[in-house]
Formats: C-alpha cells, sequence, structure tokens
C-alpha cells in the first residue's frame, strides 16, 4: 500500500463495525509473549484485551496474523505505540485524559508499570504509552461516531505495509481524542492560560468560533513543547481534583459515561482529580502541594472578604496581621459587651425578657421597615394578648431591631400612619404615657451609637423634642 | 453575615438559658462573677449554635477546665456536652510529631547551612516565610484549639471562628441595646 491509499483507507476503516474479538487479541497477545517476559506479555493481553473489549474488532487481525509473524507483530504493537505517541505531540490537551487514564491505572495498578516498562523498551522514550492506550480504550466507545480529518504523518512505509492495524489503531486513537479535545477544547483552552478558576468558568462560554484556531495553534504548541503533562498524572495515584466549573461538568461526564460502562453501579471514588498546568511540574507532590495552595489562597480570600477594609492588602503577612487584629478585636469586643451587660443586669430581670410584650418590643424596637407597617399593625394588635416568646427573640436576633431603618422610616412617613399608629399604641393603656420619653432616649442613643448617620435624624430627635408633651396623649410632629 | 439567622436565634436562646441558669440577674453576685458568668454563657451559647468543629472543641475543653464553669456548661449544651468533650483522634500526637519533625528539619537545614554556602543577605522569600510564620504562630494562640492546626484547616477555622464570633457579638450588642430600652421603661 502506498502511503496515499494508506491515509484514504483508515478512513474506511473507522466506518466499518468492528466486531469484538477476543479470541484474535489473545493469539496475538501470545504471540507477542515470545519475545517478552511472561509477566508483560500477560499485562499486553490483558491490555489489548481492554482495547478489544471497548472497541471494536480490528479487522486488520488478519493482516497481522497472515503476516510473517512475532517480530512483524511486535513491531505493529510498537509502531502503534510509537504512532499513539506521535499523534499524541499533536494532540491537544486533553481533559479527560487524565481522569480517564487515572480510571484504568486505578484498575489496574499492579500492571501499570509493567506496561510502561515494556513500552519504553523499544525506545519510544515514553514512559506512559500504556496510560495512554488504556485511557484511549475507555473512551474507545466513541470510536464509531468518530471522524478524524487529521493526516497521519508516517514515516515508514513498510511499517504501513503490514500494520494497517497501526494506523488503524492510531487513528482510532486520534479519532477517540479529537473530538473529545475538540468538545472539550473551549474548557481545556481556559484553565491553561488562566490561572483564575473563577476566570476560567466564564472564559468557555465566549468565543466558540476560536477554538477551532487555538486548537490547531495549541497542537503546535504542544508538539513543540513536547509535554505530556497531563498525561503525566497518570503515575499520581491519588489524584487531585480542581474544582473548576466548566471544566469539572466535561470531565463529569465522561467519567459518568465511563463508570457507565464498566462498572455501573461504581460509587464516586475517593480521589480529588487535577490537572497539571502548562509549563509546571506534573510529579505528585508538587500538584498536591498546588491543590494545598490553592485551598489555602482560597480560604484567604474568603477572609479578606470578612475582615473589612482588607481588599488591598496582598500578601500573606500583612493579611494574617489584619486577620489576627481582626480576631482579636472582636474578642476584646465579647469582653467588653459582657462586661456591660454585667452592669446592666442587675436593673434587668433577665428572666422576664422571654416575657417581653410585643408592645415593648416594639418600643424598644421602633416601627419595623416600610413594607411590614400595614400588616404589623394587626399583628401588635393579636401580640399585645397573646406574648409569644418565640417571635420576640426572633426578631431580635434577625434584623427587625434595626434602628436605623426605622429612622428613615419615620422620617417619610406621614402623619397619618403615625397617627393610625398612635392610636393603637394609644391602646395599650400605660405605656403610651412612657412613649414620648422612651423615643427621645431612644433617638440619643442611637445618635451615640452612631447607627444614624444623617443629619435628619438628629433633625428628627429635635422635633420629638419639640414635639412631646409630658402630657398622657401627644402627638407627635415631624 | 454568612451567618444563618438559625445560628443567631439559637444564640440568643441559649445565652439567655444560660443567664437564668446562672442566676446573674439576682444581686447576689459581685460584678466579676456576673461578668464572667454572661461571658461563659455566650461561649457555652456559641458553641450549641456552631456544632462539632475543631475550634469549638478547643474552647469547650478550655472552658471545662475550670471546675466552676462546669454546670453551667452542661446546663446550656445539654447533649452535645459528651460529644464535645470529646479530644479530637490524637490531637495531642500529632502536635508532638509535628514538633519532632521540625526540630529534625531544623537541626538538617541547620548543619546544610553551617557548610554549605554563606548567605549574608536573606532572600526575601525567607523573610516574609519568617514572618508569616511568626503571625501564624500568634494566630494559633489565638484560636482555641489551634494549636493542633496547620496550614489550611487553621485557616478554615479561623474563618469560622471569625464569623462567629462577629454573631456573637452582634447578639450581645442588641441584647444589650434592649436591656437598656427596656430600663428606661421601668
Amino acid at each position: 500500500m502506498n502511503s496515499g491509499s494508506s491515509d484514504r483507507s483508515p478512513k474506511c476503516f473507522l466506518n466499518q463495525n468492528w466486531d469484538r474479538s477476543v479470541d484474535h487479541i489473545s493469539q496475538f497477545g501470545s504471540a507477542l509473549g515470545s519475545f517478552m517476559s511472561p509477566q508483560s506479555s500477560f499485562e499486553l493481553e490483558r491490555g489489548l484485551q481492554r482495547i478489544g473489549h471497548l472497541s471494536e474488532e480490528v479487522p486488520p487481525q488478519s493482516h497481522f496474523m497472515d503476516s510473517s509473524g512475532n517480530s512483524q507483530a511486535l513491531g505493529g504493537l510498537v509502531i502503534a505505540g510509537n504512532l499513539a505517541l506521535a499523534h499524541l505531540d499533536q494532540f491537544p490537551a486533553d481533559p479527560g485524559f487524565a481522569e480517564r487514564a487515572a480510571r484504568f491505572s486505578s484498575f489496574d495498578g499492579q500492571s501499570y508499570g509493567w506496561f510502561s516498562g515494556h513500552f519504553e523498551l523499544p525506545g519510544s522514550g515514553k514512559p506512559s504509552t500504556a496510560a495512554i492506550i488504556q485511557s484511549l480504550t475507555a473512551s474507545g466507545l466513541q470510536i464509531g461516531h468518530l471522524e478524524s480529518n487529521r493526516q497521519i504523518p508516517v514515516s515508514n512505509e513498510q511499517q504501513l505495509k503490514m500494520n494497517s492495524a497501526g494506523p488503524a489503531i492510531s487513528r482510532e486513537e486520534m479519532s477517540l481524542s479529537d473530538p473529545i479535545s475538540a468538545s472539550n477544547g473551549k474548557k481545556r483552552k481556559a484553565p491553561s492560560k488562566s490561572k483564575e478558576k473563577d476566570a476560567a468558568s466564564p472564559k468557555p462560554s465566549t468565543d466558540p468560533p476560536k477554538v477551532a484556531d487555538e486548537e490547531d495553534s495549541d497542537t503546535k504548541r504542544c508538539r513543540s513543547s513536547g509535554k505530556i503533562h497531563e498525561i503525566g498524572i497518570d503515575n499520581v495515584k491519588p489524584k487531585l481534583e480542581q474544582n473548576d466549573g466548566a471544566r469539572s461538568n466535561g470531565n463529569a461526564e465522561q467519567k459518568q459515561r465511563k463508570a457507565g460502562n464498566d462498572k455501573p453501579s461504581e460509587p464516586p471514588k475517593d480521589y480529588i482529580h487535577v490537572r497539571a498546568r502548562r509549563g509546571q511540574a506534573t510529579d505528585s507532590h508538587s500538584l498536591a502541594e498546588r491543590v494545598r495552595r490553592e485551598k489555602i489562597s482560597q480560604r484567604m480570600k474568603l477572609l479578606q472578604d470578612l475582615v473589612p477594609g482588607c481588599s488591598k492588602v496582598t500578601g500573606k503577612a500583612v493579611m494574617l496581621d489584619e486577620i489576627i487584629n481582626y480576631v482579636q478585636s472582636l474578642q476584646r469586643q465579647v469582653e467588653f459587651l459582657s462586661m456591660k451587660l454585667a452592669t446592666v443586669n442587675p436593673q434587668l430581670d433577665f428572666d422576664n425578657l422571654a416575657n417581653l410584650r410585643a408592645k415593648d418590643l416594639i418600643q424598644i424596637g421602633g416601627p419595623v421597615p416600610n413594607s411590614a407597617y400595614s400588616p404589623e399593625m394587626s399583628m401588635v394588635s393579636s401580640y399585645a394578648d397573646v406574648p409569644q416568646q418565640k417571635d420576640i427573640l426572633h426578631s431580635i436576633a434577625t434584623n427587625a431591631m434595626d434602628f436605623h431603618c426605622s429612622m428613615n422610616m419615620l422620617d417619610s412617613t406621614g402623619h397619618q400612619d403615625l397617627n393610625a399608629h398612635q392610636a393603637c399604641l394609644g391602646g395599650f393603656g400605660d405605656s403610651s404615657s412612657q412613649l414620648g420619653f422612651f423615643w427621645e432616649d431612644d433617638l440619643q442613643n442611637i445618635v451615640q451609637m452612631g447607627i444614624g448617620q444623617d443629619q435628619e435624624i438628629v433633625a428628627s430627635s429635635h422635633n420629638f423634642h419639640g414635639g412631646t408633651s409630658p402630657a398622657a396623649q401627644m402627638k407627635i410632629e415631624l | 453575615m454568612q451567618v444563618p439567622n438559625s445560628f443567631k436565634l439559637a444564640l440568643l436562646k441559649q445565652m439567655l438559658l444560660g443567664f437564668q441558669l446562672s442566676a446573674v440577674s439576682s444581686n447576689s453576685m459581685s460584678f466579676h462573677e456576673r461578668k464572667n458568668a454572661i461571658k461563659l454563657s455566650a461561649d457555652a451559647a456559641m458553641v450549641f449554635a456552631r456544632g462539632s468543629t475543631r475550634w469549638t472543641r478547643g474552647l469547650v475543653s478550655s472552658l471545662s477546665k475550670n471546675r466552676n464553669n462546669d454546670g453551667l456548661l452542661r446546663g446550656i449544651l445539654g447533649k452535645k456536652y459528651e460529644r464535645l468533650s470529646l479530644p479530637c483522634c490524637n490531637s495531642w500526637k500529632i502536635p508532638r510529631s509535628r514538633k519532632i519533625l521540625k526540630r529534625c528539619l531544623g537541626l538538617c537545614s541547620r548543619r546544610k547551612k553551617a557548610t554549605g554556602p554563606q548567605h549574608d543577605v536573606e532572600s526575601s522569600r525567607t523573610l516574609a516565610r519568617r514572618l508569616a510564620k511568626k503571625r501564624i504562630q500568634v494566630l494559633k494562640k489565638l484560636l482555641p484549639g489551634g494549636e493542633s492546626m496547620e496550614g489550611f484547616s487553621l485557616l478554615d477555622q479561623t474563618l469560622d471562628y471569625a464569623v462567629s464570633l462577629k454573631a456573637q457579638v452582634d447578639i450581645m450588642r442588641r441584647l444589650l441595646k434592649i436591656s437598656k430600652a427596656s430600663n428606661l421603661n421601668k
């Protein structure tokens, strides 16, 4: 077969229905076994079985068997590996790759070392071909649906000749990875370019038309850099996972698909899966450290949001300083407040606090915000009869006691509402006589506490002063 | 802010319960006793509302070191007391092993420095690291139960603790407001 037809022929392989044939594969494996140590050949066989299991039969098996035999078969496998490796350089980084590879390596941890070790022998120089094949077989489901539009740069005509399976397999790999990479291309690009996890998720949604161009350029970049760092994650036993929204969605799909096929009821593994970035080390230690550092930085960000006035602070030491100051100040505040409560306490009967009646609460807290104003009146009248402890505490705990709100409301309401309010409260009896005094004091408290920052509030307090009369019935004018 | 209202409500309830149990309202207590009782109630209420985390357990263990506090603690925490007073698994082994490790590493690095090239000016990175380490030590002392925590868990618990403290301060302030206001009415 010349190179021209070889380019075309693999396409027709794709369209065929490949049936599974374990026997061929086992024969093939055993044929190879004569050249290898028994153990590795067994592993190889298992690997090939897996290839056959998930994908369909490679029709050129017959070619393999017919051709001269062991050496060529071995050569074919080697070439398949080589081609795979060559194509890997072309592969854009595949986000699902690592997970798939991880999955298989986790399935077959023992044999992994042998696999990789063996494939290194033919001088491929890439340590994780086996993982590649493993991972590719995992996604072999997609093989029937995929089309590849890439050319295989086959160097050796002889190899081409007997190994139509080679390009076929490699084409299979290509076709597997391409659509996956195409589908994940968007998601993949973002993390490699930005460090921000948050930025990554909006990025995939933008510029879909650019993906194709980026893919090609990235491919070239991958080829030139020659780093298959994503695959390197295979070596990591406990995988680390990045919680990138966009990526995890894609990965979750693939994981589920795989899980569905391999183990229908597979529980989520305890691993955290992470993705190595371009130009960064990929051994397990650095990956683990990177995840740890990212967790810590995320916590620092949360702390930055919590501590007031820390948004501009950069640097760990200064940030820690601020956090320490904040926690210390909070602790001191607790001490101070408990001291104040201790002074107030003998006068206040805390036992009765639970029995506060609603009217007292309204006095203390002021009218509730605008929206709930009129319903509140009806509630008030009902409360007067049946004090409900739970609601009282609830309103204390929540922001129902927002003086600032109440002051604004007082400013904005017209006379009508206030008169209605007065009328309601007037019915309660003795409390109304103290209303004016209470408002005065309360307003002073508010101003002192600095809750009411507006000039209006001060002005309104003056109004209250002016408006109150020591008489039993009073009208408060604004 | 990040604290749900249920937390604040539980905090308030338990605090009031603690006030009742310790009878702070009666005139029989001195000022300091009252203040301590109030603070203890507040802390125990915060622990109750938060549940079981490392800092809550550390806080309970530090509070229960004082024998006087036992009754009040149990009263407020109720059933949770047993669960919270359980020490974290091997909580004393971890810091000890870490200290040993650090000592060994320190010795190794010191030996290396002695034999290796001498740097007159420390690199900025190591300086920053030392500063950060000092502050981390201070933070550990601040945080209840922080001695046994490291790195990420320390920051995580600090965040948790700070948020809970803020809610506690909030509730106490409101309580103060109410008590002052209702005092005026009487």
